[in-house]
């Protein structure tokens, strides 16, 4: 079973955490502006890949913390965690 | 009985004591010591059980878990289990066992006209057979299954107590026979903590059947005994003993389950769990899971009295049992030799011994031969005698090519055959955890290759076949494993071991059988009635891929997971096919490594257990009055409150009419409360709310809509200023964590740099909602420093004072239309305000009232319920509810989904009233809505009811529905068709009483 | 009572009436952390799962902007006064959940063992010693755990209590024979 690194509490139980999907979505404050295809496009596309993802989880059972993960969607292992506002780590890319 | 067939001497059994048991009704006794299967053999007893398809008659095949015949329904009542292995019963005094798939009786079972028919009924014969007519399957699987099932499940609740166990180590070992207990020794030494499991009652594995073998100078069981001594002293290291690894699973987290009164059966102390799932996380995984002898696929190999060669060792010098008296063992390689040897020693009459091989010259045949053994070289086993026992055996010469016989077969009289075929290394754990198995040619094994997880394999799991090698590569796996997990150790010292020498041989798969093979019965997989014809006629019909094959024939899909029948099987496919083993592939093996009960997979998740049931700090007074409760989610909600000779409908009723015409209380401490604070708290609420927050006055209330990204509505409440930077914002009871979750996503992710926290207070309060026209004199009567005047305190606003003598915010709010006050207070003080509440309501006819009553009031006014009138595609204007929605605001969620093309379109579904043309006639939940009714379904859909109930005040029926073009076909009358009538419904607003909205505001 | 407690291998007991407030500031504001740790006299704890005992408030790194700080009854509002007012001119949070909360506590020989039915936090004393303080889930009800000498102290939500006693006293039945 899996194993998430919270990067505050450290290696703990998937059940502790929620997953919230693709990361890195900016979701643009004046979407007046963009077109029902663009808006469309952050509403519902995501990405699906085999192998390395970067997806949001949230420590919902631990430090109540939403954080990033990089997951290799096909080995269901975790290859880095970082917290939001910072950058896909580099190794990982 | 007398255990006729107990050996005077010897064995790991106590003859001090007896224990009493019965089997199919007939009374045995055994000892402490004894399995169930070992008990049956010392008193003579071979035939245990019914093959699965052909009924035929089956003995005990083997001493371990990997036994496909002997399943057994154990014990009585609702403690009955059925299919356990009576090789893994411990015996105990009063034990109860019946054999299983046989009527009327194991010796006389009419299904064994199944065997007669047996060429009737060949692989793939359910599914050439029952296929047409299509429908007609649903009949035949009834019958199949009756015909075909093992044993009987109880019918009543399991007496047994389960429990779950959470454990992590730096080293697991699975399996404590030689390899695995020196490997727990090696990094118990090291320091490292250590959990060794084994699946036996007693530590030790083969080493516990080998007599003959020596560690240190000494027996090996005295290693054994001194090593568990030392383990069991270590602080680090926990022994568990009947604890089979079932599962090995992704980041080294392997299941374990422990059978910790199993062996006591129905006298186990009532404290203790029968059985406890360990899971596990073990930074390091030492298998130590060993081997399992291959049996030789042979004509009519399946007669009771045939067995494994080590088991019936293992019977002979374990048990002190003596399964025959003339003992035919046929083997194709030296440890054949070392089962006769045992047995000659033990007093058993060593018939012959049959080898496939010519001329082998170890030093076990060299013994057997001195010892005057017949041997019988190049021949192999043509046939089998004996109904319900094996009594002889027919054998011939093989042909150098080894698939034929030369010449004509002869007979051998004899009532035991110990057939040996090599050895398998037992790679199921491996198997399970992703690691790929290779294939060692020369003794036709799979051993493990690369793994993909922090383990490694020691002992005849990886290969090797010595108790030496065993003992050398457990040692240093234990050792390096504790090194991998951070524990600094030196090269532990190697055993002097004596052993005879046991070389592995080249396979033998398949003993030419002396009738046409269609109708030898060389039985490959035991437990599924698979034969080696069978495997043969289904790669005839074309099935290439050894899955394909294994689902048609079912060759290892029975609760053994073909644990004695798998490579025979798939060398006997390669053969057909004329490719490499390699070449067609291996099976894979799942969890659970053996059948493993739901009663410790559900553990104590039951019963009151099961999931928590959350009441709210006033239950007791609600069922202290007789209150019938609703569960809206993990809450328990008082539902209504029947009086004596009430029925819910009268009972809704009455608190319905009390709450607009005097007073009601309602328990609403289940709604979501949090606590917003910050400077940005007002933008904040601006954000996530559809409506404008910034200029909220301190102490007001105001109503907000939470959409999606999507523009749909996800929840909505009241949100109250309490000071210039703090909010209390309530949310629906049911969306409370996933509102909490979705605002700290957006605090912590998409808007950090606003300056807001969040606390959630949904349990610091009780609230108490006290509605209708008397409720401000009743608050009036309970406070003395709030000023309860109408303009002095409006409606939408927030007073704080005592309430009871009890600090309280309450919040002048309402769901129900009426004059409407939301007390809160401290949850501890929320029983204390409720009675006092009561107390003071007696003069105003004060009215207790459920949720029921709650939904109708709020129906009446048109107020929807998130979750009822919405599923998750609802926008507010699809709701009539675009009032709430800013036109001004630059930003919120959900703002621009509104403005989508598929938002704004024409013929969403909208919500509406439906009146019925029978006033008393109240629609069904969820009924859809026609316009035209055809004969029979499909229908074309408007859409469907969401809400209905009995409108007392209105004195009719009352419908919320959301409808296709709702809002265009007021006015129009439709149809709801049901299964026995079709209803006429009027669309209305979806407003029903006081649409003006003025009794708020009174 | 103390030879009795040692004679139980797991005693579970539901702690008293207690005060309970939720802080929540920024911990890498050095201002900040003084104001509180004045007010809590002992450093407010910012490594995460530790805790911090001052002379009337032992503060629970609950993540990193908030901690749970336990206080005797009697000291809640005048702790809540003292830190709104230590703060007030920070952006901080300082709630009252008193009654959110219901505290247990399990000590005992068998205590570790006891919660490991229903917790998959490595409970040994090597991986969680005295102080360290985790919010985590005890078979289906969130809690959080700290571990005090005699054992561990647990707080579940007011809800969730009822459930919680049933279950900590069921899987203590083993242990009482
Ligand atoms: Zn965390």
């Amino acid at each position: 079973m899996l194993t998430i690194p919270c990067p505050w509490c450290g290696e703990r139980d998937v059940h502790e955490f929620r997953s919230g999907g693709e990361a890195h979505l900016k979701r643009e404050r004046r979407a007046d502006a963009l077109s029902d295809a663009e808006w469309a496009d952050f509403l519902f596309l995501r990405a699906n890949p085999k192998g390395e993802h970067a997806e949001r989880w949230y420590h919902v059972h631990g430090c109540r913390r939403w954080f990033n993960a990089v997951r290799n969607t096909h080995t269901d292992t975790i290859l880095a965690v970082y917290k939001p506002g910072e950058a896909k780590p580099e190794a990982a890319q | 009985m007398n255990q006729s067939h107990r050996l005077p001497a010897g064995g790991r059994i106590d003859r001090s004591r007896s224990l009493s048991f019965t089997f199919d009704g007939a009374r045995y006794s055994g000892h402490p010591g004894d399995t169930l299967a070992s008990a049956l053999i010392a008193n003579g007893v071979h035939l245990v059980g019914r093959s699965f398809k052909y009924h035929r008659p089956r003995g005990i095949l083997t001493a371990g878990s990997e036994e496909p015949n002997a399943l057994i329904q154990l014990g009585l009542g609702n403690r009955t289990e059925p299919n356990i292995r009576a090789t893994q019963i411990e015996l105990y005094d009063g034990l109860v066992a019946a054999s299983q798939n046989r009527f009327p009786s194991l010796e006389f079972d009419l299904g064994a006209v199944n065997d007669t028919l047996s060429p009737l009924i060949p692989a793939g014969f359910y599914y050439k057979t029952f296929m047409w007519p299509q429908r007609g399957w649903m009949t035949y699987e009834r019958a199949i299954r009756r015909m075909a099932g093992l044993g009987r499940a109880p019918d009543g609740p399991d007496p047994d107590r389960y429990e779950y166990r959470h454990a992590h180590c730096d080293v697991l070992v699975a399996g404590g026979g030689a390899a695995g207990l020196a490997a727990a020794l090696a990094a118990g030494r090291a320091g490292a903590r250590v959990i060794i499991a084994d699946e036996q009652a007693e530590m030790g594995g083969w080493l516990l059947s080998e007599g003959e073998t020596e560690i240190s100078a000494k027996p090996a069981v005295d290693w054994v005994g001194k090593a568990v001594t030392e383990l069991a002293g270590m602080e680090n290291v926990t022994l568990l003993r009947r604890t089979t690894a079932f599962g090995y699973y992704d980041q080294n987290w392997l299941g374990l389950v422990e059978r910790v009164t199993d062996h006591l059966g129905p006298y186990a102390a009532d404290h203790l769990p029968r059985q406890r799932l360990w899971q596990v996380r073990a930074k390091q995984v030492v298998l130590a899971t060993g081997a399992i002898e291959r049996p030789l696929v042979f004509a009519q190999n399946d007669r009771p009295g045939i067995m494994l060669a080590a088991s019936l060792r293992s019977y002979i010098a374990r048990y002190g049992a003596r399964p025959g008296k003339a003992l035919v063992v046929f083997t194709n390689n030296d440890s054949g030799y070392r089962t006769a040897l045992v047995a000659h020693q033990a007093g058993i009459g060593v018939t012959a011994i049959i080898d496939t091989r010519m001329g082998a010259v170890g030093p076990l045949p060299q013994a057997a031969r001195a010892a005057g053994l017949r041997i019988y070289e190049g021949h192999a086993i043509i046939a089998t005698s004996g109904r319900l026992r094996v009594d002889g055996v027919r054998l011939g010469k093989l042909a150098a090519s080894g698939d034929r016989i030369e010449g004509s077969g002869f007979g051998i009289s004899c009532d035991l055959v110990a057939m040996s075929g090599g050895w398998n290394p037992n790679v199921s754990l491996f198997s399970q955890s992703r690691g790929k198995l290779d294939f060692r040619a020369e003794d036709g094994v799979f051993v493990p290759g690369q793994s993909f997880q922090p383990l490694r394999s020691a002992g005849t799991c990886n290969g090797v076949l010595s108790t030496a090698e065993c003992l050398a590569e457990g040692l240093a796996a234990g050792a390096e494993a504790a090194r991998e997990a951070g524990f600094a150790n030196r090269k532990p010292a190697g055993l002097k071991v004596t052993e005879p020498e046991c070389p592995a041989a080249a396979p033998f798969w398949l003993a030419p059988p002396e009738k046409p093979l269609a109708r030898a019965k060389c039985f490959v997989d035991f437990q599924n009635d698979v034969t080696a014809a069978d495997l043969k006629l289904a790669v005839r019909e074309g099935f290439q891929s050894v899955e394909h094959v294994k689902r048609y024939t079912t060759t290892g899909m029975g609760t053994d997971q073909g644990r004695t029948s798998n490579v025979n099987a798939l060398a006997i496919v390669s053969a057909t096919l004329g490719q490499d083993i390699p070449a067609v592939g291996t099976t894979t093996f799942r969890p659970p490594y053996t059948p493993t009960s739901f009663g410790a997979i559900a553990g104590r998740n039951i019963g009151a257990l099961f999931d928590p049931v959350r009441r709210t700090p006033i239950h007791d007074w609600h069922a202290a009055h007789g209150a019938k409760f609703e569960n809206v989610g993990q809450w328990v909600r008082a539902w209504y409150y029947p009086k004596p000779g009430e029925d819910m409908h009268a009972a809704v009723n009455r608190e319905v009419k009390a709450a607009r015409t005097g007073v009601g209380i309602l328990d609403a401490s289940t709604l979501g409360k949090i606590e917003v604070k910050g400077p940005d708290a007002a933008e904040f609420l601006n954000r996530v709310y559809t409506n404008s927050w910034l200029k909220l006055g301190i102490g007001k209330a105001r109503y907000g809509l939470m959409l999606g990204e999507d523009g749909m509505v996800r929840d909505d409440g009241v949100t109250v200023r309490l000071g210039e930077d703090r909010f209390l914002m309530s949310t629906t009871t049911g969306n409370a964590a996933t509102v909490m979750t979705s605002l700290e996503d957006y605090l912590q992710t998409e808007w950090p740099e606003l300056k807001v926290y969040l606390t959630s207070v949904t349990e610091q309060y009780a609230t108490l909602t006290i509605n209708g026209p008397k409720s401000r004199e009743l608050l009036a009567a309970l406070t003395d420093d709030i000023d309860t005047g109408n303009e002095a305190f409006p409606h939408m606003s927030l007073r704080e004072g005592n309430v009871a003598g009890v600090p309280a915010r309450v919040i002048r709010i309402s769901f129900t239309g009426e004059l409407s006050y939301e007390i809160n207070v401290r949850a501890s003080q929320g029983k204390a305000v409720w009675e006092a509440l009561m107390k003071a309501g007696e003069p105003f006819g004060i009215t207790p009232y459920g949720t029921e009553a709650m939904h109708v009031l709020r129906a009446e006014k048109g107020f929807i319920i998130v979750g009822q009138e919405t599923d998750g595609s609802m926008t507010p204007g699809d709701l009539g509810m675009d009032w709430i929605v800013s036109k001004v605001k630059p930003d919120f969620v959900g703002k621009r989904s509104l403005a989508r093309s598929d938002t704004v379109r024409e013929g969403r579904k909208q919500l509406v009233g439906l009146l019925t043309e029978d006033r008393k006639e109240v629609l069904e939940e969820g009924a859809h809505v026609v316009e035209t009714v055809l004969d029979k379904p499909p229908m074309a859909m408007l859409g469907h009811v969401t809400s209905s109930y009995y409108s007392p005040n209105l004195e009719r029926s009352i419908a919320l529905a959301v409808l296709k073009g709702g809002r265009s076909l007021i006015g129009k009358t439709l149809s709801v068709p049901m299964p026995d009538k079709v209803i006429r419904v009027t669309v209305t607003e979806p407003v029903f009483f006081d649409p003006k909205g003025e009794r708020a505001n009174g | 009572m103390a030879e009795m407690m040692q004679d139980t291998p797991a005693a579970i007991a539901a702690l008293p009436e207690s005060g309970k407030l939720i802080l929540r500031a920024d911990a890498d504001n050095a201002d900040i952390r003084a104001a509180i740790g004045g007010v809590l006299t002992a450093p407010l704890p910012v490594e995460p799962l530790t805790s911090m005992a001052g002379d009337k408030a032992t503060a629970l790194w609950l993540g990193p902007d908030e901690w749970l700080l336990l206080c005797a009854e009697a000291d809640r509002a005048g702790l809540q006064q003292a830190l709104e007012t230590a703060l007030a001119s920070q952006h901080a949070s300082v709630v009252d959940v008193s009654d959110s909360y219901q505290g247990f506590s399990v000590t005992g020989p068998k205590a570790a063992d006891l919660l490991s039915k229903g917790c998959a936090i490595d409970l040994h004393p090597v991986a969680f010693g005295e102080g360290k303080v985790v919010r985590t889930l005890l078979a289906k009800a969130d809690i959080t755990l700290l571990r005090i000498e005699a054992g561990f102290q647990l707080y579940v939500l007011r809800s969730f209590a009822e459930y919680t006693r049933l279950w900590l006293d069921d899987a203590g039945r083993e242990y009482r024979g």
